[in-house]
């Protein structure tokens, strides 16, 4: 039972290092705290798990959220409507217009969040606060930016430049006139 | 004996809902395991002190319960407000 | 006797932790999956703690084991609301029929 968790403290290390993205890190420093406390308790070591429960598991998690603060989220919203086609299809393209955008996200050290959502572009708009709508119509992408957002020049030349080998049918359209944005 | 068997089971059980957190597509799927996770570790320190006879470590678990609620609730709030604390 | 008797309630616990660790993997969208969740593993949680006081008799030690139950019974479920209520407001949604 004891190896089980040393082998999963591990595995959790090296992926809270690994992983590019920093808000999965934080939940995979979270459960490697937990682990390493329950270990020092097998040790019987029961001060030190607790005071590791304590700092490690919390306070931690609290303090890296904090400065993760300063560190700018571009949101991604993506509407799948018309779903024709093989599923395996359906899902080539869908990461292939991803993987361009987060390509662009690492590029300018942001991080990218994906939302898949079921709603449509003016509810989007009225109800959320967002940087990119991204509408998948079978084979047409359509791409649309926020105002607000200062990275809209560089994602529209960046996109527009890697999609001529790609051949997705790609349009690109900014939010013309900023209405009043929602909570 | 019966108490080890048992304990060997549910870490079994930790592991595969680890797979969840190694999985998960989205990172509420990760919150998710996150939580099951701390509630098996919660069940194996009551376990253990069962087998010990140690009633203290029972405090530990509390603590547990409490802290991995808040932490959940903070990553939460954190993820819906887009960085907003 | 009574050591019989919590074994088996434990044994039954585990069992639901067990369903509720194959939900997980058994359904494709995320709010089935927290529904499995956090049902099944709270009664799994409240059987095994049920089970370790029918075993341990009444003393000191259960009031403890009591306590830890009623803490968990109280925020287990508000934390799987949480993360529930974060994704929804989030505007993630499932594809209908997919």
């Amino acid at each position: 039972m004891l190896k089980v968790f040393l082998v999963l403290m591990v595995v959790f290390a090296v992926m809270a290092v690994q992983t590019p993205k920093l808000r999965q890190a934080v939940v995979y420093l979270g459960i490697f705290s937990l682990i390493s406390s329950f270990v020092y308790l097998l040790y019987s070591a029961p001060d030190v798990a607790i005071a590791e429960a304590v700092i490690g598991s919390t306070l931690a998690t609290i303090l890296y959220l904090v400065a993760l603060k300063k560190y700018a989220v571009y949101t991604i919203y993506f509407t799948d409507t018309v779903d024709s086609g093989l599923e395996e299809a359906v899902a080539a393209r869908r990461a292939r217009i991803l993987e361009l955008v987060e390509g662009f996200c690492t590029e300018r050290e942001l991080e990218a969040h994906v939302i898949y959502t079921a709603e449509g572009k003016e509810q989007i708009q009225q109800n959320h606060s967002y940087d990119l709508i991204v509408m998948q119509e079978g084979e047409a992408v359509t791409v649309c930016g926020s105002r607000e957002s200062y990275h809209v020049d560089g994602i529209r030349s960046h996109l527009l430049e890697k999609d001529k080998g790609a051949g997705n049918r790609l349009r690109f359209q900014v939010q013309t006139e900023e209405e009043e944005v929602g909570p | 004996m019966f108490i080890e068997a048992a304990m060997l089971l549910l870490s079994l059980l930790a592991l595969a809902s680890a797979g969840r957190i190694v999985l998960g597509p989205t990172l509420w799927d990760r919150l998710l395991g996150l939580n099951l996770f701390s509630s098996k570790i919660i069940m194996l320190i009551v376990l253990y002190a069962v087998a010990t006879e140690r009633s203290y470590l029972l405090d530990i678990a509390l603590v547990y319960v409490l802290l991995g609620f808040i932490s959940i609730i903070f990553i939460a709030e954190f993820i819906q407000k887009k960085g907003k604390i | 006797m009574w050591d019989h008797v919590g074994n088996a309630i434990i044994v039954l616990g585990i069992v639901f932790v067990g369903f509720g660790v194959f939900g997980i993997y058994r359904f494709n969208d995320f709010y089935a999956r927290i529904l499995i969740a956090s049902k099944v593993d709270t009664v799994g949680f409240m059987t095994i703690m049920l089970g370790v006081v029918v075993r341990q008799g009444f003393s000191y030690f259960t009031w403890k084991v009591l306590l830890v139950l009623v803490v968990m019974l109280v925020t287990n479920p508000l934390a799987t609301h949480s993360i529930a209520r974060s994704a929804h407001y989030s505007g993630y949604r499932v594809r209908k029929g997919g």
